[in-house]
């Protein structure tokens, strides 16, 4: 039996399920704490369903705590960066671009060192041990202890980052050291941007996970705890502390895999529907489909992967005036209980639209009776525009595909969409994204590039394909079940001779416990 | 006399973008060096081509290789200075003006660069209308203006200079020269005065980069199919919609570059067509059916179909949604030497240049 659970920004979910069947599923409101709320929801559905903690073999977790702390500029470490690339690179410095309300928090000195490689191998330049030792003195005095260290084609050849934590960690022992060769994509600047955004993360993934570690043991869960990664894949626990940026947007992919798996669509739009936002993302083999480009996560540009995924302000705590008629795109502030009028508060909002159209029955329906039939149905309209005009963005009018609607909000919606070839709400809808926890393969991905004169074509991709299935190792897959599932080769542009970028994504079975 | 700002510098990015059409580079990075040195150094004169007194030097400056290669290896910011002041040195002249070599990616932004450093003025105007794989394909060149003298320096200080014969010699030692120098470099080169200028470059395109640009930062809400407006800003012509069904490339040509071709499975107004687009550096050919709808020197811009992002060949994955706009080129390639040189037969294509053609839509 394997555990999937959802830690959303307002809610949680958890799902039970055994093979491909869901034995049990239950929701919550999120707690600050995340323990609190976390540790009654799986005490409930382990009574409801009568399940033995001991039968659980693997748990998996989605959460959004990380993204959230970076949004909200909260729980994060100071970062320290070396970068290696003098004497080239200097016309962009670290940190640059970035909020500056986020480098208040977060933004320690930034060295630029001797080092790098060459797109073919070359060194740049030689990396010098009493360069980074002076430098590394200098981040030990001003008391900071993690550090995010880039290098010029680190993709390359990534001995010399490894070298520099090396000398790093003679001085400072206690150093949180992440490497942007281990995280991002090519592009010097936003890979840097996003080993130093994984660096200001470490304590607070360090802490956040052996708070829930500590909780699961209580309840005598003692199975592998993995955590989701932005590919609606999974990542051992361990693995996790360690790159925390690789969970950003899990959500939002769990969401969609969850999506596929529960209404067996595999090419489809998927509406996540949720208390305060919807999220519009594509289907592409099952998977989410991915941002072509380096995106923004929390004002900063970074190139790890990332969902395509559109938001727009519609969940079920979305206040609603009828006259004049306007849909969110502000919620209730509190929690939907005590505010909206089918629960005994005094906010309008959509959910208490949904109610009065008849289209949802919960609360109190008398509550939303008196409210005039003819506003409250264009009301219905406008969230229905507001999920169209979503859907019309994302979807591209080549192939008619289906649209399948999870999250709890999607009740607000009646099951009509145009162009489109399908509108389906699986079973077990609202709690998609602990589905998508639940059934996620261990994922590893690698990025390289080769200079095709140094070696053939065929050993390039082999290599590259043996270090994706060994990243798929690290993150906690299962021996003897890992397969590479997607190669991409590109030659490099304006280059002659034969540059190859090549990008290998493997998966394989969760660890479960014997 | 017109001024940069560093608030055009945005306008100017998205329009030179735009006219890459998916070459030439994403100019993202310039992006923050050219505000940052404007915010220092202050605003770009930008001289009109009349401005130009006719004894002044005028050079180009230019970044060449391998644009993902300057994503990772990132300038020292010194380049291009050092560029400038060694081909002064070699010509024991200083220079007057800078101009873009290719008004188009990377190379339409980077010389302001130098300009606001140097408090040179830059001439709103640019040698080629659209991106380019090799520094012979400019205007000037089938003009008779020399490429060479021409420095190329890279990030670790080392500066090469060539004087050569001819262009398309200059090309094969400097691309020769780059690979060795880490696969990219700044180039200053095409030493002119006011005189020659006049009549053989593509004039006020700095300008109606901005123009573009603007347009389309205006419009920040983009609910609206992005790709219209940059038809109508760019006075493109859509040639087809779609999606990627296959991808293929192999290195084949004589400069060793990749060549490769995108088979596009036609939607929407399109259905039932199929776009075969044939691709080195830039996008050079399509073909829908058996028939040729465009060809180089006309500009292909392929967008993404759904944000209008332009999509350089090596991003192209199947599955990926796109529309292609087909720009006509400025009247100067359309001569029989400017076709020899940036014709289709230039890139070993077997076909003759001609006019677009606009693919037929299926009524509703």
């Amino acid at each position: 039996m394997r555990l999937g659970i959802n830690i959303g920004d307002t809610n949680s979910h958890a799902v039970l399920m055994k093979d491909t069947a869901i034995l049990g599923d239950i929701q919550t409101t999120t707690t600050p704490d995340i323990t609190a709320g976390f540790t009654s929801m799986l005490q409930t559905l382990m009574t409801k369903t009568n399940v033995d903690p001991a039968q659980i073999k693997a748990i998996t977790i989605g959460t959004s705590h990380f993204t959230r702390a970076i949004i909200e500029r909260q729980n994060l470490t100071r970062v320290a960066v070396i970068r290696l690339g003098l004497p080239a690179t200097r016309a962009i410095l670290p940190f640059t671009d970035w909020p500056p309300d986020l480098l208040e928090v977060i933004k320690g000195n930034a060295y630029l060192a001797h080092g790098g490689n060459e797109f073919d191998g070359r060194c740049i330049a030689r990396l010098q041990k009493s360069e980074i030792q002076e430098i590394t003195s200098r981040i030990r005095d001003q008391g900071i202890r993690s550090i995010a260290i880039s290098s010029v084609f680190s993709m390359v050849n990534a001995s010399m980052e490894e070298e520099a934590a090396d000398i790093v960690r003679q001085i400072i022992p206690e150093a949180i050291i992440t490497l942007s060769h281990e995280i991002g994509r090519m592009g010097l600047l936003e890979r840097e941007n996003a080993a130093i955004m994984n660096a200001c993360l470490c304590d607070l993934a360090n802490h956040s996970i052996q708070t829930i570690r500590g909780a699961l043991a209580e309840m005598q869960l003692d199975a592998p705890l993995y955590l989701s990664q932005n590919d609606g894949t999974s990542m051992a626990a361990c693995y996790a502390e360690r790159y925390p940026v690789l969970t950003f947007c899990s959500i939002n992919s769990n969401a969609m895999c969850g999506a596929a798996f529960l209404s067996g669509a595999h090419e489809a739009v998927v509406v996540d529907m949720g208390g305060k936002t919807s999220k519009v993302g594509v289907l592409v083999g099952g998977f989410p489909r991915e941002l072509a480009f380096a995106g923004y996560l929390g004002g900063v540009r970074v190139n790890i992967r990332m969902p395509d995924v559109f938001t727009f302000n519609l969940g079920t705590a979305s206040r609603v005036s009828l006259d004049p008629l306007r849909v969110g795109p502000e919620c209730v502030t509190q929690d939907l209980v005590s505010c909206s009028l089918i629960f005994g508060g005094s906010d309008l909002t959509a959910i208490d639209i949904a109610v009065a159209a008849g289209i949802k029955d919960i609360g109190q329906r008398s509550a939303v009776a008196n409210l005039p039939p003819r506003k409250v149905e264009a009301a219905m309209r406008e969230m229905q525009r507001m999920v169209q005009q979503a859907v019309n963005r994302m979807r591209i009018p080549t192939a008619p595909i289906p649209v399948v609607l999870v999250g709890s909000g999607s009740v607000l919606l009646r099951m009509r969409l145009t162009g489109v070839s399908d509108v389906i709400r699986p079973d077990y809808f609202s709690v998609s994204r602990a589905v998508g926890a639940a059934i996620g393969q261990v994922g590893g991905e690698i990025e390289r590039v080769f200079s095709l004169t140094l070696i053939s074509r065929e050993t390039a991709l082999q290599q590259t394909r043996e270090a994706a299935c060994l990243k798929a190792s690290e993150a906690g897959a299962a021996p003897g079940t890992i397969k590479v599932v997607e190669v991409q080769e590109t030659p490099l542009n304006y280059l002659p001779g034969n540059t190859l970028y090549v990008r290998v994504k493997s998966m394989g079975d969760l660890l479960i416990n014997p | 006399m017109k001024r940069l700002t560093c608030e055009l510098i945005p306008d100017l990015i998205v329009g030179s973008r735009i006219i890459g059409g998916g070459g030439g580079g994403d100019p993202y990075l310039l992006q923050l060096i050219a505000q940052n040195v404007i915010c220092e150094y202050g605003p770009v004169r930008l001289l009109a081509v009349d401005e130009v007194p006719s004894d002044a030097l005028v050079i180009a400056i230019a970044i060449i290789g391998g644009t993902t290669v300057l994503a990772e290896k990132l300038p020292n910011g010194e380049e291009a200075i050092q560029a400038v002041r060694s081909l002064e040195h070699y010509l024991r002249r200083p220079v007057t003006a800078l101009i873009s070599i290719e008004g188009a990616g990377m190379n339409g932004i980077l010389p302001v660069i130098p300009a606001a450093r140097l408090g040179l003025p830059l001439i709103d105007g640019d040698f080629t209308g659209r991106a380019i794989p090799g520094i012979h394909m400019t205007l000037p060149s089938i003009a008779g203006i020399r490429a060479t003298p021409m420095v190329i320096v890279d990030s670790q200080g080392s500066r090469v200079i060539l004087d050569v014969q001819d262009d398309e010699t200059a090309e094969i030692l400097a691309r020769s020269t780059v690979v060795d120098m880490g696969g990219v470099a700044l180039i200053a080169l095409y030493p002119t005065d006011g005189v020659h200028l006049h009549g053989t470059i593509v004039e006020g395109s700095v300008s109606h980069m901005i123009q573009i640009g603007h347009a389309l930062n205006e419009v920040q809400d983009n609910f609206h199919d992005p790709t219209l407006l940059i038809r109508q800003t760019t006075g493109s012509d859509e040639l087809f919609r779609g999606k990627v069904a296959e991808v293929r490339r192999e290195w084949q040509n004589s400069y060793g570059y990749v060549r490769g071709d995108a088979l596009i499975e036609g939607g929407g107004l399109y259905v039932g067509q199929e776009m075969s687009l044939k691709f080195q550096n830039e996008y050079l050919l399509a073909a829908v059916g058996r028939r040729l709808v465009i060809t180089i020197p006309d500009n292909i811009i392929v967008l993404e179909a759904r944000t209008g992002t332009p999509i350089p060949p090596e991003f192209l994955v199947s599955g990926m949604d796109l529309v292609i706009l087909g720009l006509p080129a400025v009247e100067g390639w359309l001569t029989q030497k400017g076709l020899a040189v940036i014709g289709p037969r230039a890139f070993g294509y077997e076909v003759d240049y001609h006019r677009l053609v606009k693919v037929s839509k299926k009524s509703h």
